[in-house]
């Protein structure tokens, strides 16, 4: 049975709807507002939060620094707890599992509908409301809030969500590129646990820069299949306040929302396409451009919320700026982070 | 039929690098990728150039005869449109795009287009959001805007 969203033509008038009632409820319970100034991926965004419950679970998975009162918020986002039906009053039940989008029909406005949230962006004024259900936020959600509205949003400012893992060093990152199991994730962990910054195992901002891109993190949060856990990042995962579990994989926090404060906005100096080679030992190996652009391409610009061309346009552009090697990854996950460090520093690789 | 023109389906994002050429079916998930003279054909032909004037761009930077690159170009037009990555040009415009021709690093070899159809799979994994495809990318002016 197809689930019951809201038409095209609804859209508008479902985000009003939602505006209102966040509104109202703003003056009913300002005790229980929660504001929160963060910069995230370049941008001051100030969230806003009826409830210090759902501010701690939506806020938890955000990785970004803060931003001071003289600037003005370039994106708002207003959160309540509510039952996602409050706008339409129709049944959620059958719902799609990762909900659907709606656009009005000008585009101005975005609806993300899912069983257990209703995310609604003004692109133009730069607002996105959401109420979350008390009870059942999924986990794939948790992990990454609101990324499609999110990547929509940041795409009309030129900035790029791409589907990548990232880590820096010294001002310089290494973008990870890949399909799902390629090992984005075990490699971004490993360097975390040595010291590397952490910017993000599958979601990372870019966004141009005078001589080339720089890499943002948005999300502080890994997902890693269960069996992995004690070989990978055993301590990244003990440590974590968020932790739950989806698909067979743990959802956890890898760094805190002042993870990144520190390191700037690294350039973006190399891609690694990371590859299993079974019990082989680790090493880097020269990859062509084409090679990096068709491992991150297809997953990058399908079934994603970004524009197509200009995403595919941009990665073609980061690949033929800086150098691309193959991470093939062996048994020792160890010898990892001093062959992405290789890589970051330059070194000659054969 | 070598004056063709054709230019890239609405559905299609492609990407010539360093010599060749990722381009995205976004309708099917399928993608492809062509070698040196097939991503300089790709290029020709989204850029406004006939199949004529592509086969013989392509045998001047190749040094090869022209009947050659004719045969290779019409081939791999036909073959980018069956897969529809490309659609024929019916309309007399012409809106040519400047091509650099840039010294061919490896001998002429006739081209040809590799096909990956396993995002099936990724999307498995890892599912797009329903209704991705009909989001607006570009925002209309404000007079045009609902309500």
């Amino acid at each position: 049975m197809e689930a019951d969203f809201p038409s095209a033509s609804e859209v508008e008038g479902v985000y009003r709807t939602l505006a209102t009632r966040f509104e109202r409820e703003l003056r009913s319970a300002s005790g229980a507002l929660c504001e929160e100034k963060l910069r995230l991926a370049g941008k001051p965004v100030l969230v806003r939060v009826l409830g210090h419950e759902l501010a701690e679970r939506a806020l938890a998975a955000f990785t970004a620094s803060g931003w001071s009162g003289e600037d003005v918020a370039e994106l708002r986002i207003d959160l309540l707890a509510a039952p996602v039906s409050a706008g339409t009053g129709r049944d959620r039940s059958d719902a799609e599992p990762f909900g659907r989008l709606v656009s009005s029909p000008s585009g101005r406005y975005l609806l993300h509908d899912t069983k257990s949230f209703r995310a609604l962006l003004d692109r133009r004024g730069g607002r996105l409301i959401a109420a979350i259900s008390d009870l059942d936020w999924p986990a794939w959600e948790q992990a990454k809030p609101l990324s499609s509205l999110l990547a929509v949003w940041y795409s009309g400012q030129d900035v790029s969500f791409i589907h990548a893992g990232a880590v820096a060093l010294d001002g310089q990152a290494a973008l990870l590129l890949g399909a799902g199991g390629s090992g984005k994730t075990t490699a971004t962990l490993v360097c975390a646990q040595a010291g590397f910054t952490f910017l993000g195992d599958d979601c990372v901002a870019l966004t141009r820069r005078p001589d080339g891109f720089s890499a943002h993190a948005v999300y502080g949060t890994a997902a890693l299949e269960e069996r992995h856990l004690a070989r990978v990042a055993p301590e990244l995962a003990a440590r974590s306040a968020l932790t739950t579990s989806v698909d067979g994989k743990r959802v956890f926090r890898v760094v805190g929302r002042s993870g990144v404060s520190e390191v700037g906005d690294p350039y973006v100096s190399v891609l690694l396409l990371p590859r299993l080679v079974g019990n082989g030992r680790s090493g880097l190996r020269p990859a062509r451009p084409r090679e990096a652009l068709l491992a991150v391409a297809p997953s990058s610009v399908l079934g994603r919320a970004v524009p197509a061309s200009e995403t595919l346009g941009r990665l073609a552009e980061v690949a033929a700026l800086v150098p691309s090697y193959w991470l093939e990854m062996g048994a020792n996950v160890d010898e990892l982070p001093g062959l992405v460090a290789r890589a970051l520093a330059g070194e000659e690789v054969v | 039929m070598s004056d063709d023109r054709y230019a890239s389906a609405p559905e299609v994002a492609g990407e010539v690098i360093d010599g060749e050429a990722i381009v995205i079916n976004l309708e099917t998930g399928i993608y492809y990728s062509l070698d040196r003279a097939g991503a300089l054909i790709w290029e020709l032909l989204t850029s406004g150039y006939d199949a004529a004037e592509t086969a013989e761009m392509l045998a001047s930077a190749y040094g090869v005869p022209v009947e050659r690159t004719r045969d290779d170009t019409v081939g791999l037009a036909g073959e980018l449109v069956r897969e529809g990555l490309l659609l024929a040009r019916t309309d007399g415009s012409r809106d040519l795009k400047p091509v650099v021709l840039a010294e061919p690093a490896r001998s002429y070899e006739t081209p040809r287009l590799e096909r990956y159809a396993d995002m099936g799979d990724l999307f498995a994994l890892d599912p797009p959001t329903p209704g991705l495809a009909d989001i607006p990318w570009r925002l209309p002016d404000r007079s045009a805007e609902d309500g």
